[in-house]
């Protein structure tokens, strides 16, 4: 008998710890639970400290749409968009860390194309912003649809300008977004008659090349509109044209503006530009990235331009993405 | 010997469960009330505290376009406004230097310019040149003098000087002359970098916001303003085209959707705090979780608790039940400490007394029992005492030889009446009735031996004789009489032997008094008596049976004992004695019939 009340109250106390360690347990967990990081989207970009207007904007608009859907936002970036290997590198640390997803501005559409891949490989969900990759699965793409832009704004030109020659300033050749844009543009223009393609030029993205290509250029007296694929690029075309009084004499188109290019276009040096809309293109990103990782479904949005002139870039709509508010 | 019931639940574990469900209970019902209470308020408070920041926020905006008025107010009858006004100089560079000090060291205006009808403008600044536009046309002009009272432009980019692109709000004001002729108009550019960075700056919940629209539907400020601009995201109209101060609920994907709408009478812009639902839940899944961390808390405590209760209740039980299968095993002498003073400690004593009882009542019955057998043995002696037969058989030889027939019949017919009676079927109880008998029987073989020597009377209440005693009273007392008593003696004997009930204490033998009946038998001798030694030696059992002299062999002890085993210790036996005079025995005994259930047992 007595035997048997030993045997109970052990197993008694037995159950008793039991619980005791459940229940601790529970209350452990909740502990780690509240000190629960919000699931992380991280934005390799292609630069952190060049075109800040154009990044900051668009990192803005991701950071809103993160905070919208509980998620955190960490920007990474090489410092300059010709260091490849650093954005390669990166985007290794990255995907190591298992984040809930990446969002991708390629520095280069082949070199990046298979650290792409691999984030993808390891479940990670990716979506390019802005300057897309050669991957060999799909995957969503949000940014400027820069052919169908360049030729918006050619067609534009053609409408404003009565035939003659013209030239093309790319920044560099063979990037993505170059390419399509001097594609673009040259395919409009060529469906119309009057116009001739003197030759497409490299300013290398810089100022002074710019310069040097346009004064090049301008040796030909006979051209009547240039085309600037870039902010850089169409900034140095600007002011050759002020310098040497070419304001009523030549069409000046292109894309991306910075304050000096509104200088330009407000005394009449540059005539019309395409401004991309980077806010939303981050805020499309990141909504993108969530779909897509619920759904699997791949997309490729076109965050779409808008083209300005001196008068139209005081719109409410359009002075918003021309004078973000955070950068003046 | 096996229990018949089988252990299958302990108190401890009854008392510990019963305890936390109970805790449990009431914790349970205290804390889902608690957290109705709070979630309640959390959702009040998020309102109250969305109000207070929309509130906060209108007040804010109308501070800024109050200091507005009263620059305004004062630049109307400055000297050197009116001076521009009037139009009455080339150069108005005291104007621009007038305008350039009251804006100095202040960051929520960036420009002050006076437009006049002909289109002329100045400003604060000197150095920037000015677009070639014109300013009569614009916006801020057109408003000012249309409206009577301070004109508020929604922000917007100022585009009035070449370099220069700021996100303002103007404020202008047309002035007039006495006959109500226009001078001009002041135009103040608020700083809406400012206004930007103070609402930015408030989130509501996780994800909710503040925008602020002006009468015409135009979003002044709002978050997500390019979004909106290009068609992705878009506000509720019936909100924005709002006309009064309200809390609107709505819904946004599926999602419930709350917007606290404050109006200014000064700006006449609507400020409006969006909450989204949702997010009330993030604040409530925090307290949830509180509460589920504070329950399981109390779980424990309540467990432990219980646990050392019932531990505490148990303990004195558990010491008794071993206490008791100790003594059910037959350790009598089994004894629990008394450890508390409550009803246990009053239990632990009444058990110890009780196995103490039991242990004395166990061991009286066994010297009863073993006494019993030992005077019954002895009885059953005195039955067939050889002496008495012998004597008695050679009487009838001797009488049949002589040949006193008649003699020989009486005193054979006695001694067998004597040994029937004795033995009695082996039963324990006789009548008096045949007591008397009995006794009768062992005189008439006594008289007939002893002849005139020996003389006997024997009287007895009629209504005592069919009372049953135990048997073989009277034949001890008076062998001792006729042995020891009227033997010794020259002169007749005489034994007279009498039966009566009386109510008093006749003799008394324990302290106890009794008030009832008894019956006494008495039987008298006129022998020579017993000296005081020798009677006390008798009743300690000291004088031992003389085995050369003739008799029973059991003696007035052996009576005594029996009568007290049987009647208990207020019975007995009591020997009145003077020496040369004689002796009185008497016997009392009860006066109680027997039922039938007893004389069978």
């Amino acid at each position: 008998m007595n035997r048997i009340f030993e045997k109970t109250n052990i197993l008694n106390l037995v159950l008793f710890v039991l619980v005791m360690i459940w229940a601790i347990g529970i209350l452990f967990l909740y502990n780690i639970n509240d000190v629960k990081n919000k699931e992380k989207i991280y934005f390799v970009s292609k630069s952190i400290t060049e075109n800040r207007q154009f990044w900051g904007v668009l990192e803005d608009g991701a950071r809103l749409a993160a905070n919208s859907n509980d998620k955190e936002l960490i920007v990474l970036g090489p410092q300059k968009e010709i260091q490849i290997d650093e954005q390669k590198s990166i985007m290794e640390d990255v995907i190591n860390k298992k984040p809930y997803g990446i969002i991708i501005a390629a520095t280069d559409y082949e070199q990046i194309g298979e650290v792409c891949d691999k984030a993808m490989k390891n479940k990670i969900p990716l979506v390019a912003v802005d300057s897309d990759m050669n991957t060999k699965k799909a995957h969503s793409i949000v940014a400027t649809d820069n052919k169908k832009a360049a030729k918006m704004l050619a067609k534009e030109v053609a409408r404003l300008v009565d035939g003659g020659k013209y030239a093309i300033v790319s920044h560099v050749k063979g990037v993505k977004t170059t390419t399509d844009r001097a594609i673009g543009f040259k395919t409009e223009m060529d469906k119309y008659d009057g116009y001739e393609c003197i030759g497409e030029y490299y300013s290398n993205n810089s100022l002074e090349g710019a310069i040097k290509q346009t004064e090049k250029i301008l040796k030909n007296n006979d051209v009547k509109i240039i085309f600037g694929t870039n902010e850089i690029t169409l900034e140095g075309i600007g002011k050759v044209i002020e310098k040497k009084g070419l304001q009523d004499k030549i069409f000046i188109a292109g894309f991306d503006t910075n304050k000096q290019i509104i200088y330009y276009m407000e005394t009449g040096s540059i005539d019309k530009v395409m401004i991309q809309k980077p806010f939303n293109m981050g805020y499309l990103a990141v909504e993108e990235l969530i779909k897509n990782k619920n759904s699997g479904k791949v997309n490729n949005i076109d965050t779409e331009a808008v083209m300005v002139n001196k008068d139209s870039i005081f719109y409410r709509a359009n002075s918003k993405l021309i004078f973000p508010i955070e950068f003046e | 010997m096996q229990n018949k019931v089988k252990l299958k639940s302990h108190i401890k574990t009854v008392i510990t469960i019963s305890i936390v469900a109970v805790t449990m209970t009431v914790i349970l019902v205290v804390s889902l009330g608690m957290y109705i209470v709070t979630s309640k308020s959390i959702k009040e408070n998020v309102r109250v505290n969305t109000k207070l920041s929309v509130n906060q926020v209108n007040y804010d905006l109308e501070q800024y376009i109050k200091n507005v008025e009263t620059i305004i107010t004062g630049l109307q009858y400055s000297f050197s406004v009116e001076e521009f006004f009037d139009g009455t100089k080339d150069e108005y560079v005291n104007v621009s230097y007038v305008l350039r000090s009251l804006i100095k060291n202040r960051d929520d205006i960036i420009n002050i310019f006076l437009i006049r009808p002909d289109g002329k403008i100045i400003s604060n600044e000197n150095k920037i040149k000015y677009k070639n536009i014109d300013f009569t046309e614009q916006d801020y002009y057109i408003g000012a003098i249309n409206s009577t009272n301070l004109y508020i432009s929604t922000s917007h980019v100022q585009n009035v000087f070449l370099k220069k692109h700021s996100w303002v709000v103007s404020c202008s004001k047309a002035v007039y002359d006495k006959n109500n002729l226009l001078k001009g108009v002041i135009v103040v550019d608020l700083n809406f970098q400012n206004i930007h960075n103070l609402i930015k700056q408030i989130s509501l919940l996780e994800r909710g916001y503040i925008f602020v629209v002006a009468s015409d539907g135009s979003y002044v400020y709002h978050p997500k303003a390019n979004l909106i601009y290009s068609g992705i995201v878009g506000e509720n109209s019936d909100v924005v085209f709002s006309n009064k101060d309200d809390v609107i609920s709505s819904k946004e994907n599926g999602e419930n959707v709350e917007h606290i709408v404050v109006s200014s009478n000064l700006t006449s812009w609507k400020t409006i705090g969006k909450v989204y639902a949702n997010d009330f839940n993030v604040y409530l899944n925090k307290s949830k979780k509180y509460f589920i961390i504070f329950i399981f808390s109390a779980f424990i405590v309540a467990m432990i608790l219980a646990y050392a209760i019932s531990q505490n209740i148990v303990r004195p039980i558990n010491k008794l039940v071993d206490g008791m299968l100790k003594f059910k095993n037959g350790d009598l002498d089994a004894k629990v400490e008394v450890t508390e003073k409550n009803e246990f400690g009053l239990l632990t004593d009444i058990f110890n007394s009780m196995t103490q009882k039991i242990k004395t009542l166990i061991e009286t019955n066994k010297m009863v029992e073993r006494n019993k057998r030992k005077s019954d043995f002895k009885l059953l002696q005195s039955q067939i005492n050889p002496h008495f037969l012998y004597n008695t058989l050679d009487s009838i030889v001797w009488m049949g030889e002589t040949g006193k027939n008649e003699e020989v019949v009486t005193m054979t017919s006695s001694l067998a009446k004597m040994f029937r009676l004795g033995l009695n079927r082996g039963e324990e109880y006789v009548t008096i009735a045949e007591e008397i008998e009995h006794i009768n029987s062992y005189l008439t073989i006594q008289k007939m031996r002893y002849g005139d020597k020996l003389n006997y009377s024997i009287s007895c209440d009629e209504d005592l004789k069919t009372y049953k005693i135990i048997k073989i009273l009277l034949q001890p007392i008076v062998e001792n009489a006729i042995y020891h008593g009227i033997k010794n003696i020259p002169n007749k004997g005489q034994i007279d032997i009498k039966i009566y009930k009386d109510k008093f204490d006749k003799i008394r033998l324990t302290n106890e008094s009794k008030k009832d009946y008894s019956i006494y038998f008495e039987v008298e001798d006129n022998g020579p008596g017993i000296s005081e030694e020798n009677l006390q030696k008798i009743f300690d059992g000291k004088i031992k049976r003389d085995k050369k002299k003739k008799g029973s062999g059991i003696g007035v002890n052996n009576v005594n004992d029996r009568i007290k085993m049987y009647y208990g210790e207020n019975y007995g036996l009591h020997i009145e004695s003077e020496l040369y005079e004689g002796t009185i025995v008497t016997i009392k005994l009860p006066f109680e019939q027997f039922d039938e259930g007893d004389y069978y047992e």
